[in-house]
């Protein structure tokens, strides 16, 4: 019983501390002077693979007009990755990032875009394009979980992220349905294109980690150094697991 | 004596004096006195010192509490209210004593006056009446003209109602005055009371040390009447004085008090139901009431036979009164120990009170032969443990000699199968097999090597907590599914114990997580015929309808399948000679004289032994027995007590053994963990009685709830459903988590509360798929109807559904509501049977996206829960596919009232799929 009761306290004690460190640490905005930018792309390892088609099952006439290919690993020419987010994991200060408004789509039964990048305590309105039933089922744990209908007649959903997190987002109607939602609290992140590039500007110089999350090959880090006034070039390889 | 002969004829007796001799032995009485006045008052007393010292530490602890207070006292904003208080009260006296209120005096006593003459004027006006009407009255009875009296009657009432609204107003106005006198001396009161406030602390604690400082030592006792009762079944007055040295037991502030002045542990619930006047100490603790010092009042001393149950043994001391209970949660060592007893089928050698009904542990052995391999049969029988480390069965020390005899008799013995309806074949493919074994359930209850968990967490329900686990940095998604473990583990190691402390109600205690429900099955094929298996996994209640094994109905060519697979793991290994050897009649013999000598009907149905004994000591008295009964045989190295006696006899049987006295107990192989538990049960067992209304007997609902969970026990349906927040293991083996038997009892989630008893009742008795998409599949236990109606109660009394009656639509509600419900449900709205089932239309898509068909709804839910889980379903099944349409809903329905809308649509359920 006591050993019980003391793992408990422990354990809220260290959530408290927990609380309050992420807290002390919170992201500080405000004005960069001759800051740096990170540059680069990121690459896949090895031979790149081809996308399967998904199949649509249901609602056809609505997903089925165009061909769905699988986002799971999307490389472009030269082996580019699509779809990783390159962010900083340490940065205490830096350029403001207004709360601002962000939009997911549903259109086609697919996210537009796949993965979507939102500041901490943005709303993000979620589009209803398709005018059928999609549900938005978030699987998420610093943030409130949710899954809310949005039928037909909803054309707008509004919900809120709070906390920095990757949260998945599906939709239990249409099980290819995959989604993503990065919530940071600092506005150095970024999401490579189709040629697997990615900018992050104005940044204060210094030393900082830099990582790279994509949702099937996982995180990797890499420790970075920005100069006043430079391009950092930066070219990190992805490997299988 | 020499000298006294001479003085003797020295002088005459009558001359002597004897001054000296009275002198001494006057001196002598004054001594004895005085000694027997110390001895009584200062050695033959510790309890004073104790009194003295707890004086002492309380004082102190009031002393502190006085200082405390006091300095709140003197802080000056404390000090400035209390003076301006004064301010307030010398005012507010002045006011008394002033003009204001004699002025109100007067008026008072002037109203009361002018009352008074309205009065008086009103009573003589109805006296007057009274006078009329009596000669009324009189001039009826001499049968004279009543007309004269009665013309004199009117007059007189009607002044008497012009009369009587005046003094009703005089006495509203005297009424006032005295309100408005009142309100002086209120106004020194409401002062007086809120200085009390501020200071009245200060002289509580004030008066309580002068109370401490008057105390002088006493006796307490508190006198039980009749708890206990006497083998005339008269109760008996018992006296304890425990709390003459145990003063703080029943006072807050001596948590952390040192013994004997410690506070009793959980005293708010065990108080509370057990006030020390009408239980007192002994009748829980045992020990020796009366007594003052303390290895006699403990009843350490020798020869006392209730001495004081020390650590988890007190929690032997509940069952006195709580026998019909099976867990108590402030018992927690008792209740594991007595599961224990359940479990491991002590009562099949030993008379075991409270266990008389419960049916044999171990299998039906009448058709072993058509099961198993004798050469499997031979080691089982000498070796369980080797075979299944984790098996209940215990180890009975026999040679192979005796092995091979019990295996003879059980083998001629054995009855012939029940004919098969198309055997086993083989050319099935053990792949699919492994497939379905993996898919249907199996795994809920059983073990297989080589089919591991696919997460590692043996539980995953998705509990919404406030977890304050924030991480700072993106996680990726494998990340965070290798977290997920730990966080459940940590949920699982959560003690039931936030649950609030009356917790009758609370969680039934975890079963010991080293032992699987049913057999591991990593080796079977090395142990059974396939044709058995095959019939077996086919319909296990064909070949023993008492089994607890479920049917998982296989079709014959999924059946095959399995037992293609199941045949893979292991090989017989035949040993040589055995055949014969087992065949000898002198062999059969010597099998059915060990069977009877070693009991192994106790556990098991053998032929030729329905009618026979239990072959053990009744254990009905066991916690009392005395030490000469207990014996020790040659063990010297047991220390002669009856805790370590217990010890060892449980921990290893041989102990005792002596060349002369055999010890027949089988060796089951215990940790010392598990003796200790069993052994508080044990300590349990005596014939000691209580009087009828001391017996705590179970309410209707908690029998439901304990007879319930017995069977939930009994058939595992905690291996595949979280019920009452634990179990589920199975969800570990499937890593999509909407694949996974559905939660029964979690959190806001009541399965008595959602669905409707009588189709739980037919569900339980035949399960029909509900949920397409799953693999794993809700068998059917051919439930009695017994167990049946006990699981229908137990999920309704959980649920909080007191009345769990049918729903009768009686009549319509109004089309327009059924109208707006189907409108709402349909393509253009909300487009529910975009997943849901309706009947045979099936939504599209494949299975594994559907949900269950609501034309099911009117027969299986209540309408109730219905509304709720439409309001909010993550709320009540977090992580649910179902997603929440409200707040949300259409604002051109029923004008966009959300409560209108979750009403039609519950509405159109119940109607929906007719009949």
């Amino acid at each position: 019983m006591n050993t019980i009761r003391k793992t408990l306290a422990v354990a809220a004690a260290a959530g408290l501390i927990l609380g309050i460190a992420t807290q002390a640490t919170a992201y500080e905005g405000g004005e960069v002077k001759d800051g740096g930018t990170i540059s680069g792309s990121i690459k896949l390892a090895g031979a790149p693979p081809a996308r399967k088609e998904i199949q649509v099952t249901k609602d056809k006439e609505i997903c089925g007009k165009e061909k769905h290919l699988s986002w799971d690993l999307i490389v472009g020419p030269n082996k580019g990755i699509e779809n990783a987010v390159v962010s900083l994991t340490d940065v205490k200060k830096g350029k403001k990032w207004a709360t601002a408004k962000a939009t997911l789509d549903q259109n086609g039964c697919v996210y537009k875009p796949h993965v979507l990048v939102v500041p901490a305590g943005a709303t993000v309105d979620i589009l209803n394009s398709d005018g059928i039933l999609h549900n938005i089922h978030t699987y998420s744990t610093a943030n409130p979980a949710f899954n809310k209908a949005q039928p037909k007649f909803k054309k707008v959903l509004t919900a809120d992220f709070k906390k920095p997190e990757t949260i998945k987002v599906t939709c239990d109607a249409h099980g290819w349905m995959l989604g993503w939602i990065v919530v940071s609290d600092h506005p150095y992140v970024a999401v490579t294109d189709e040629k697997g590039e990615f900018t992050l500007k104005d940044v204060p110089p210094g030393q900082y980690k830099l990582e790279v999350w994509h949702e099937t090959l996982g995180k990797s880090a890499k420790e970075v150094t920005v100069k006043p006034k430079e391009d950092t070039k930066l070219h990190i390889e992805l490997a299988k697991k | 004596m020499q000298w006294w002969t001479r003085r003797r004829a020295r002088k005459l007796a009558e001359e002597q004096s004897l001054r000296i001799v009275f002198f001494i032995c006057s001196m002598l009485f004054v001594v004895v006195t005085g000694w027997a006045v110390w001895n009584e008052e200062a050695t033959r007393r510790p309890w004073k010192e104790y009194q003295l010292e707890f004086n002492r530490v309380e004082y102190q602890q009031v002393s502190q509490e006085l200082a405390r207070e006091k300095t709140k006292l003197e802080r000056p904003d404390v000090q400035a209210a209390i003076a301006k208080l004064r301010e307030d009260l010398k005012a507010a006296q002045a006011r008394m004593a002033g003009p204001d209120y004699q002025k109100a005096q007067q008026v008072l006593a002037q109203r009361e006056a002018e009352y008074d003459d309205a009065s008086t004027k009103a009573q003589f006006i109805k006296s007057e009446l009274d006078e009329a009407l009596y000669w009324v009255d009189h001039a009826i009875y001499e049968k004279k003209d009543t007309q004269g009296p009665r013309g004199k009657v009117a007059p007189i009432e009607k002044q008497l109602r012009d009369m009587t609204p005046k003094v009703d107003a005089l006495n509203a106005r005297v009424e006032e005055a005295q309100a408005e006198l009142k309100r002086f001396q209120a106004d020194v009161d409401a002062i007086e009371a809120k200085r009390e406030g501020l200071t009245g602390p200060v002289t509580a604690l004030e008066r309580r040390l002068a109370l401490i400082k008057g105390r002088s030592p006493e006796v307490k006792q508190v006198v039980v009447e009749g708890v206990a009762i006497n083998e005339f079944k008269e109760p008996i007055l018992t006296v304890d004085r425990c709390t003459t040295c145990h003063l703080g037991i029943d006072r807050a502030g001596f948590e952390e008090a040192k013994q004997p002045f410690r506070i009793h542990p959980h005293r708010e619930v065990l108080f509370g139901n057990h006030s020390l006047t009408r239980f007192g100490c002994t009748s829980c603790h045992q020990g020796q009431g009366p007594a003052l010092e303390v290895d006699a009042a403990h009843g350490e001393g020798h020869h006392f036979e209730r001495p004081l149950l020390r650590g988890d043994f007190v929690q032997a001391g509940c069952r006195k009164c709580h026998a019909e209970e099976k867990e108590l949660p402030l018992a927690p060592v008792y209740s594991q120990g007595r599961q224990m007893v359940e479990e491991l089928g002590c009562f099949g050698c030993h008379n075991l009170p409270g266990f008389e009904k419960v049916q044999k542990v171990g299998p039906d052995l009448t058709r072993v032969a058509n099961k198993v391999d004798p050469s499997w049969l031979f080691r089982w029988v000498k070796d369980p443990k080797g075979y299944l480390p984790k098996t209940r069965m215990p180890s009975f020390g026999l040679s192979d000699e005796d092995a091979s005899s019990i295996a003879a008799y059980l083998l001629s013995a054995s009855q012939p199968m029940p004919e098969l309806q198309g055997a086993f074949k083989g050319g099935a493919s053990s792949e699919r097999g492994r497939d379905i074994v993996g898919k249907v359930g199996c795994l809920g209850c059983h073990r297989i090597a080589g089919m591991e968990a696919k997460v590692s967490a043996s539980v995953a329900p998705i509990v919404p907590s406030a977890a304050s686990s924030v991480e700072a940095t993106p996680e990726s998604e494998q990340a965070a599914e290798k977290q997920k473990p730990t966080r459940a583990e940590k949920q699982e190691k959560q003690p039931p114990a936030a649950k609030p402390a009356r917790a009758r109600m609370a969680a039934p205690p975890p079963s010991p997580e080293n032992q699987d429900f049913a057999p591991d099955l990593s080796r079977i094929a090395s142990k059974v015929n396939a044709d058995w298996l095959f019939a077996w996994v086919r319909n296990p209640k064909h070949f023993r309808p008492t089994t607890r094994m479920p049917s998982l109905r296989l079709s014959d060519d999924e059946a095959r399948a399995v037992t293609a697979f199941l045949m893979t793991l292991g090989t017989k290994r035949p040993i040589p000679r055995l055949e014969q050897e087992i065949r000898k009649p002198e062999r059969i013999a010597a099998g059915e004289r060990l069977i009877r000598k070693r009991g192994c009907f106790g556990c098991h149905d053998i032929k030729g032994f329905e009618t026979s004994e239990k072959i053990a000591p009744d254990l009905s008295n066991f916690g009392q027995k005395r030490l000469l009964e207990l014996f020790f045989g040659e063990a010297v190295q047991v220390k002669q007590t009856w805790e370590d006696y217990t010890f060892w006899k449980l921990k290893n049987p041989q102990i005792y053994a002596t060349e002369r006295v055999e010890q027949l107990m089988p060796n089951f192989g215990f940790t010392d963990e598990q003796v200790k538990t069993l052994r508080v049960f044990l300590k349990s067992l005596n014939t000691q009685r209580v009087q009828p209304q001391f017996q705590r007997s179970l309410s209707p609902e908690e029998l439901a709830i304990q007879n319930g969970r017995t069977l939930v026990k009994r058939y595992n349906c905690n291996g595949c459903h979280v019920i009452e927040g634990q179990g589920g293991a199975i969800a570990a083996f499937y890593t999509d988590k909407t694949r996974i038997p559905p939660p029964l009892e979690m959190g806001t989630m009541h399965e008595g509360e959602k669905v409707q008893a009588t189709w739980l009742y037919q569900f339980l008795g035949r399960p029909t798929p509900l949920r397409p998409w799953l693999d794993v599949r809700m068998p059917a236990f051919g439930l009695s109807i017994d167990e049946a109606t006990t699981l229908t109660d137990y999920f309704a009394a959980l649920g909080k559904q007191r009345f769990p009656y049918e729903y009768v639509l009686l009549d319509e509600p109004g089309p327009e509501l059924i109208r707006a419900g189907r409108l709402l449900m349909s393509k253009d709205y909300f487009d529910c049977f975009s997943c849901h089932q309706q009947g045979d239309k099936k939504p599209e898509g494949p299975p594994d996206s559907w949900a269950p068909d609501l034309n099911l709804a009117k027969r299986r839910l209540r309408p109730i829960w219905i509304a709720k889980w439409l309001k909010d379903p993550q709320k009540i099944q977090p992580g649910t596919k179902m997603p929440s349409y409200y707040p949300g809903g259409p604002e051109d329905i029923l004008g966009g009232k959300e409560d209108r809308q979750i009403q039609a649509i519950t509405e159109y359920l119940m109607r929906l799929g007719g009949g």
